[in-house]
């Protein structure tokens, strides 16, 4: 970079290099223009006095109360990852390779539990361990369970339903329905050869390539890739949280009572519409139940569902999935998955009541 | 990571950082959090100023050629400081009677789902409000508590208008599991009587007795005092809903059959000319709103506020007074009817 800088700066190119200076001086203004545009929403805002206005009050204690809770748990999962990232070396999975499939699958799927990692960084990991030799549909149980089977993730479910007596069930309910249509998923799809299930060329969304991870900071040593890996995870997921948050938030403040109870009030169109918004938001998995526990006015089940089908298929991991795997393994996966998770959510409610 | 990549991360953990240690440091966590999780505040304040320093650190000492941020990694940041800016803008929001109206499904399905405190209770004046409308959604548990019809009680909680409810205006609290995200409204109905229905919002303390109406119990008013909104204003698994005890001037000495005192009552004051009539014709015939109401959608905080956004050109702040107005028509209160209402109405107006 510092080379073609030169040459770009060299004799002869003077307003090339004033324009290189404009441009790197012009960042801190933008920076300070967004900054100063926010500002100033702030005042007029509170001139007008928007704060007044009912809908809006709850609209902001919904959204923030929301990410108050969420983002600890965002930076938890983004420590771990990182963790995982910088310090445990590959030759790790390598070994499990070797075991015999019937042991690999369950061990596996229960693997998430080691592994906390976010769903994001989890369908990079399955890639190399399949790459690797280990047994497609155990790469994709291990793949799909990780995200939900994971420590940070059950206890921030558990904290989510904590204050309605409902934690333990919603916890084992996360878990095992996870856990057994991650099983039935690595099965269905994972009897294909690695050549035809994978994409052939390594694709270029890497793990945290989306994240900008790709740290120069690596000669400084692991202590600042780590804190650079920590920082990328948090702005990452922040942002999809941010938005989850103000969608949860406008269901409960903005969207007529009316909409939400007509579809609320039938099992089934539930679970499916709440599918549909899980896939639609893309939270990271570390704080979703914060979201699902906020949408009241639907049935455990519906929410379990929302649960355990957001980490599995949504927005950013079918791009994530697309430049991973061969192409129809999006579809065949949300295929198999949304009719489960509709029975499961059905035997959830029947259970609980 | 650039230099003005790993800023604007910087300034993103920085802001958060700031928010929970403000929070915490402020003790605003009761109005986002419940009790079991308030040690968010201090762990998120620690974390991210910790992270953020590091990374300020490493940012800025950093050797590297700036280049411009990447359009998703500025986006990302400006998405995560919208929150602050929301924050910055509502800084001390509550959840009143537009969210209980939202939230709400059916009142007694509601309380089905609550916990209850238990044991028999001796003092039914110290019931949790929680345990007061469980007895009034459904008397035989009520009865197990020890609340029947005829014991006294006392709550806590503000004022709703809920069509539903059975009494005169509902008394509601939010019940909090986690955050304020997933805040249940309950609902007790009070019957005051002959007394003005007081505006939506505004936190009263109840002094009542529990009488049956149809399958449920009412909170019978004998007095009403106005409040401010408690310090933690849900209920939770925690906390059920103690109640402050009475103010010393006005304590247990007062008999049973005294009058409610009568919110509304505070007459025109601060309205001049047109405002001032429109008002009492309201008032006076209908008895239901104050200027408080009159005012919405804004909230004035005193007499005069009132008076200046009720004399201002909105006619929207009206509507409530007239839907008011229809309401005590139909409960039988008005002095009046609504056609003569408008004639005299419009001769204020002209005049």
């Amino acid at each position: 970079v510092s080379a073609i800088r030169q040459q770009v700066n060299g004799p002869g190119r003077p307003w090339l290099a004033a324009a290189a200076r404009a441009r790197r001086a012009s960042e801190p203004l933008l920076v300070a223009g967004v900054v100063a545009l926010l500002a100033g929403a702030v005042v007029a805002g509170r001139s007008a006095g928007i704060g007044e206005v009912a809908e809006v009050e709850t609209f902001v204690l919904v959204f923030v109360s929301i990410l108050v809770e969420a983002l600890p748990f965002i930076l938890l999962g983004a420590l771990v990852s990182a963790a995982i990232a910088v310090y445990v070396p590959e030759a790790f999975f390598a070994r499990i390779g070797r075991l015999p499939v019937g042991l690999q699958l369950p061990g596996a799927a229960f693997g998430g539990l080691f592994f906390p990692v976010c769903e994001c960084g989890s369908v990079p990991v399955a890639r190399r361990l399949i790459l690797r030799g280990i047994h497609p549909s155990a790469g994709i149980a291990f793949m799909l369970a990780s995200p939900i089977v994971n420590p940070v993730v059950l206890a921030s479910t558990w904290v989510a339903y904590s204050g309605r007596g409902s934690a333990a069930e919603m916890v084992l309910g996360r878990a095992a329905f996870g856990l057994g249509l991650a099983a039935l998923v690595g099965i269905a799809i994972g009897r294909l050869a690695p050549a035809t299930l994978l994409r052939p060329r390594p694709s270029s969304v890497e793990p945290h390539d989306h994240a900008g991870c790709a740290s120069p900071w690596t000669r400084r040593g692991r202590g600042a890739e780590f804190v650079a890996h920590l920082a990328a995870d948090f702005v990452f997921m922040g942002k999809f949280i941010v938005l989850g948050a103000a969608a949860a938030a406008a269901i409960q403040s903005v969207v007529p009572q009316d909409i939400v109870a007509g579809i609320a009030g039938s099992p089934v169109l539930a679970a499916l519409a709440l599918m549909g918004l899980a896939f639609a938001l893309s939270l990271c998995s570390q704080a979703d139940a914060f979201v699902a526990a906020s949408l009241t006015s639907f049935t455990p089940g519906a929410q379990l569902a929302f649960l355990v089908f957001g980490p599995m298929a949504d927005t950013k991991l079918v791009l994530l999935y697309g430049g991973t795997f061969r192409q129809q393994f999006a579809l065949r996966l949300i295929v198999i998955a949304v009719p489960f998770l509709v029975v499961a959510s059905l035997v959830f409610d029947a259970l609980l009541t | 990571v650039t230099r003005s990549t790993a800023v604007a991360r910087t300034i993103v953990l920085a802001a958060w950082a700031t928010v929970f240690a403000l929070l915490w440091a402020l003790d605003e966590g009761p109005r986002y959090l419940g009790p079991r999780t308030q040690w968010v505040l201090p762990f998120g304040a620690l974390a991210l100023g910790l992270a953020a320093l590091a990374h300020g650190v490493l940012a800025a000492t950093q050797r590297r050629p700036s280049s411009p941020l990447t359009r998703a990694e500025a986006t990302g940041s400006f998405v995560l400081l919208l929150p602050v800016a929301a924050i910055l803008l509502v800084p001390q929001p509550e959840l009143g009677a537009q969210a209980a109206a939202k939230k709400g499904g059916s009142n007694a399905v509601l309380v089905a789902q609550l916990p209850r405190s238990g044991g028999p209770i001796r003092d039914t004046l110290r019931a949790p409000f929680i345990d007061v409308a469980v007895a009034t959604a459904s008397p035989a548990e009520g009865s197990a508590l020890g609340l029947v019809a005829g014991a006294r009680v006392r709550i806590h909680g503000l004022v709703v208008h809920d069509a539903a409810a059975s009494g005169t205006f509902g008394l509601a609290r939010f019940f909090i599991s986690c955050c304020a995200a997933d805040a249940l409204p309950i609902v007790i109905p009070v019957d005051a009587g002959a007394a003005a229905r007081p505006p939506e919002d505004e936190w009263l303390l109840v002094t009542g007795t529990l009488r049956p109406r149809g399958r449920n119990l009412v909170v019978a008013a004998a007095a009403l005092e106005r409040t401010e909104a408690p310090s933690s204003p849900y209920v939770s698994l925690s906390d059920f809903g103690t109640t402050p005890p009475a103010p010393a001037t006005r304590a247990s000495t007062k008999p049973e059959s005294e009058a409610p005192v009568p919110l509304a009552d505070r007459g025109a004051a601060g309205f001049t000319g047109r405002a001032a009539r429109v008002y009492r014709s309201y008032y006076e015939h209908c008895k239901v709103f104050t200027y408080e109401a009159l005012a919405w959608p804004k909230r004035a905080r005193d007499a005069e506020e009132a008076a200046r956004l009720f004399a201002g050109p909105a006619r929207q702040y009206q509507r409530p007074a007239y839907l008011g107005c229809l309401a005590g028509l139909e409960a039988g209160e008005a002095r009046i009817t609504l056609k003569e209402l408008f004639s005299r109405m419009a001769a204020a107006g002209e005049r």
